[in-house]
């Protein structure tokens, strides 16, 4: 067992610094000058700069940012930052920390999709195995024809859809942020129903795409454990209807459903772009768009750097709970 | 019951929680306006020395001063920090800077000469400030000779040097408060927060996450230029919010949420008019938007590659577009013309369009052929009739002085001189390839997009295999820095722009000296045109002072070269709708009241907010 849980980790420690190189590759591949952006950027601003101090400016500006190195150089340095746990400035946003960025932007995200994502989870494989374990009642049918269309409308629309209905048709909810406009963050009920409110309608699109993936998987899932040979065995012992469905069926149908929680959970740290630009919601996704049109690399290895951990994270716990839920997963077995 | 009372309980005040300003701001006495950058990332950074702090919210426009501004209506400097215009040496190698007395920061300090000579110096030591390479290539020495005369010593001569220091359209070199930065050693990685205020506003609150940012009106007010200039700022608040997408925007001001919105696309101008009858744009009536910004926009060629080398395969381009068509399947007729390579600044649009009307309508092409088409403005006022619009004014007032010839048989004309062959309706290079353009237009400006679109429709149609090409923000100036678009629809002041009267500050970069090869970055003359004539008339205006009545002239005949060469065809304006809801507020620059432009994001902002005033609605 032990041994089993050392090639894991090992494993997991070998993906993440092959992750961090190849993140560190692209971002650096990038054919985005952030440099030459900024200073474009300040030329159109009718600054009075000649082309020969342009020239200068991009020196200097490649020195302080440690762009005139080489890219050995560069990745050393990005690795020895990252093991005292500074990720460096932010190139578009000079001089403040990366770090100090992701930070302000990260609670925004994980709270949203986290939350989401767990509602969703558990209010879907519920339905789901309902619906399956009933496979022929009218409700049944109705449920899964309503979420196998929900699980297929586009999410872009979907969110739109509920941002036309309840901020500008009915307008019970605000058009942009975290928190209540003008409200400083602090720790009183009218901030938190303020922050409540703000998340109500993302976490609500996130939450009935998610579900209705969630129940069609799930639906399937239970048939098929539904006609296995154990449940067919205890239909016949005569056991109750509701035991066989809670222990035999939507424990056994659950496993990959599991995987798929696990693995979701990890990716929170990469943000929801779209989500985050059609409610105008604060978060990583948005701060990710910010880094790539900037060519800010390294403001994308930070976002991307955190994605990164999340997932290792989550394969790592995904293979360490594996063998406690499901007995026959066995090590050596 | 008693849990379903709880929850109705908690989903009232969740749904109760509406709050758009800080407990104790009064909207009645604050101006809500766009944030122009969307949100802040960073909304700490109060150091607008360093290169990409963001500008348009607040520091650039109500916090910090400059020693002049440009008139946004007339293009002459306006006093501020300075007591007086910059007087030069005859030589022009010194500048000395009289400056107005009893102006003071925010944390009482007063300003003097102190702090101009010292902005200049700390910049010229610290190497990636902005304005560094300025002060490196130009100053040899600033010092106060008393506490309100500032004397800069040049190493060479410019009778433009003031340029630095002056505040045309977003920002110019502001000034320092010396009692703060002398202590600081590394001023790039300082943050300046909360910053020292020389404007009539200093910070009060922010959002975290940036979405909004306020700022209170200075209670020692009338110790500011503003102040003493233009008199009380009207709002005691002035708050930038980011809403983000157009429709959000539209929906708040509908809802008297926002003061001014940045812009909007004519569709939305369209619901937001007949939603709220309180918004009102520059014009009262059709065609309602603000034709002056002082960018325009164009069909921009790379110069560097075949066949745009070709100044007569450019005018034949040219004249395959028929300008009104794109008037009004574009724009619906909501847009300006812009014959010349000037800007549309008010001052630029008397002088350099409607100022150039008679060389226009006599400038031969070709001996007898002449293809300025001055009837232009009159159709657009004819469509604006059939649709039911009335027009008050002479309607060169409204779409300028007209634009160039729609002229098929002409361009065809041209084109098989140039070895160009006409086969089935479709053009064949001179080398007999089918003759196919890839025209760029961005994602981010829709005027420029719908431009590039109407084009590529009209060349289609002359025969010409066209695609459209729409680019992000960085890959679309990336192609056009690194030379590898073929045409584009482009914008920028420094090629097609302008305020000031002297056209040397902005038309300087198409200088030959500015041409860079294909593949490396070039921030000016990036259509790589190569003119020997343009680059001495260049030279010479700059051996000149601004003041000096010849510089028009001369500015002149760099339009003319231009128009001659068409390395850029100039289309129309970077126009603004910039609606505003006369809801809490009115007094917005306006056609029947032209104070000062609408771009409330650029530093001029402070010397509208006097002329505002409240309506009195709670």
């Amino acid at each position: 067992m032990g041994r089993y849980f050392l090639e894991r980790l090992i494993s997991v420690l070998f993906t993440f610094l092959i992750g961090t190189l190849i993140l560190f590759l692209i971002t650096r591949l990038s054919p985005i000058n952030p440099v030459e952006t900024m200073i474009s950027k300040l030329s159109m601003m009718s600054t009075t700069i000649s082309q020969e101090q342009f020239e200068s400016m991009k020196r200097t500006l490649m020195s302080i940012y440690g762009l005139d190195k080489p890219l050995f150089i560069q990745y050393l340095s990005f690795m020895k930052g990252l093991l005292m746990g500074d990720l460096g400035p932010s190139f578009s946003f000079f001089p403040t920390p990366v770090t100090e960025l992701i930070f302000r932007a990260m609670p925004w995200t994980v709270g949203l999709l986290t939350v989401s994502i767990v509602i969703a989870w558990f209010a879907g494989n519920l339905i789901g195995a309902i619906a399956g374990f009933f496979e022929q009642k009218r409700f049944s049918k109705f449920l899964e024809g309503f979420f196998l269309v929900l699980s297929l409308v586009p999410y872009p629309v979907l969110a739109l859809t509920l941002m036309l209905l309840f901020v500008f048709l009915i307008p019970i909810f605000p058009y942009f942020g975290g928190a209540p406009a003008g409200m400083i963050p602090q720790f009183s009920l009218q901030y938190v129903f303020g922050i409540i409110k703000h998340a109500f309608l993302p976490a609500l699109s996130l939450i009935l795409v998610y579900m209705g993936a969630s129940v069609v998987t799930m639906r399937a899932l239970t048939i098929s454990v539904k006609t296995e040979d154990f449940t067919e065995y205890a239909f016949l012992r005569g056991l109750p209807r509701n035991h066989i469905l809670w222990h035999y069926v939507f424990r056994n149908s659950l496993l990959p459903q599991i995987t798929g929680l696990t693995l979701s959970i990890g990716q929170v740290f990469g943000g929801a772009l779209i989500t985050e630009s059609i409610f105008s919601y604060p978060g990583l996704g948005q701060l990710s768009y910010y880094a790539i049109v900037n060519g800010d690399y390294n403001l994308l290895m930070g976002v991307t750097f955190f994605s990164l951990v999340g997932i290792c994270i989550a394969v790592l716990l995904l293979d360490f709970i594996y063998p406690l839920i499901d007995p026959r997963v066995r090590v050596g077995g | 019951m008693r849990r379903f009372l709880i929850l109705a309980v908690i989903v009232l005040a969740i749904l109760g929680v509406s709050q758009m300003l800080p407990p104790g701001i009064p909207r009645n006495e604050t101006l809500i306006v766009d944030s122009i950058h969307e949100r802040l990332v960073d909304p700490t950074q109060g150091n607008m020395w360093v290169p990409g702090a963001q500008v348009g919210s607040g520091l650039n426009n109500l916090v910090f001063d400059n020693l002049w501004y440009v008139d946004h209506g007339t293009g002459e400097l306006i006093n501020a920090l300075a007591a007086d215009k910059p007087a030069y040496s005859s030589d022009f190698k010194t500048v000395t800077i009289k400056l107005r007395e009893g102006i003071y920061w925010s944390d009482g300090v007063e300003f003097t000469a102190d702090d101009v000579a010292f902005t200049i110096n700390y910049i010229k030591a610290h190497d990636g400030l902005m304005w560094h390479t300025d002060f490196v290539e130009w100053v040899e020495d600033a010092y106060a000779k008393d506490k309100y005369t500032v004397v800069i010593k040049l190493k060479k001569p410019n009778p433009r040097f003031h340029y630095i220091l002056t505040c045309d359209i977003w920002w110019g070199c502001t000034i320092m408060p010396k009692h703060v930065f002398e202590k600081v050693e590394d001023p790039l990685k300082f943050k300046f927060w909360p910053p020292v205020s020389l404007g009539p506003y200093v910070y009060k609150a922010h959002d975290p996450n940036g979405y909004w940012i306020l700022f209170e009106r200075r209670k020692d007010w009338e110790r500011t230029s503003v102040g003493k200039v233009a008199g009380k700022p009207a709002p005691k608040y002035v708050m930038f919010v980011a809403y983000g997408p157009e429709e959000k925007r539209i929906a708040a001001q509908i809802r008297h949420q926002i003061d001014w919105i940045f812009d909007v696309s004519t569709e939305g101008w369209y619901y937001l008019k007949d939603a709220n009858k309180y918004t009102g744009s520059w014009f009262e009536d059709y065609p309602w938007a603000f034709f002056h910004d002082p960018t325009a926009r164009g069909i921009w060629f790379n110069c560097a590659k075949s066949p745009y080398n070709n100044k007569w395969v450019r005018w034949a381009l040219t004249l395959a577009i028929d300008m009104y068509e794109v008037m009004i399947s574009a724009y619906d007729g909501i847009q300006i013309l812009c014959p010349t390579h000037a800007g549309q600044g008010m001052a630029h649009f008397e002088l350099y369009h409607k100022g150039m009307l008679e060389w226009l309508k006599n400038f031969e092409l070709e001996p007898g052929y002449k293809p300025f088409d001055p009837t232009l403005p009159y159709r657009l006022a004819e469509y604006a009739k059939s649709q039911g619009h009335e027009i008050k004014v002479d309607p060169i007032d409204i779409w300028g002085p007209g634009w160039w010839k729609y002229d098929p048989k002409k361009a065809e004309e041209i084109l098989k001189k140039q070895g160009f062959t006409k086969k089935n309706g479709k053009w064949y290079l001179p080398d007999g390839t089918p003759w196919k353009i890839t025209i760029n237009g961005p994602t981010f400006e829709v005027d420029a997009t719908r431009l590039a679109f109407a084009v590529a429709e009209q060349w289609r149609k002359f025969g010409i295999d066209v695609k459209v090409n729409v680019l992000e923000g960085t890959p679309f100036s990336n192609e056009l820095a690194y030379g590898k678009f073929e045409v584009g629809a482009y914008w920028s002041s420094n090629a097609q722009g302008g305020i000031t009267k002297d056209l040397w500050y902005t038309h300087k970069y198409w200088h030959k000296k500015n041409i860079l090869p294909i593949g490396e970055y070039a921030v000016y003359n990036a259509p790589r045109w190569k003119n020997d004539k343009i680059s001495e008339i260049l030279d010479q205006m700059s051996g000149i002072s601004p003041e000096d009545p010849k510089c028009i002239e001369l500015g002149k005949e760099v339009l003319k070269i231009l128009i001659e060469e068409m390395p850029i065809v100039p289309a129309v304006d970077c126009k603004k709708f910039s609606p505003y809801d006369t809801y809490y507020w009115t007094g917005f620059p306006n056609a029947k009241n032209p104070y000062w432009s609408p771009l409330f994001w650029c530093g001029g902002f402070k010397w509208i907010l006097p002329h505002l005033k409240p309506t009195g609605r709670k």
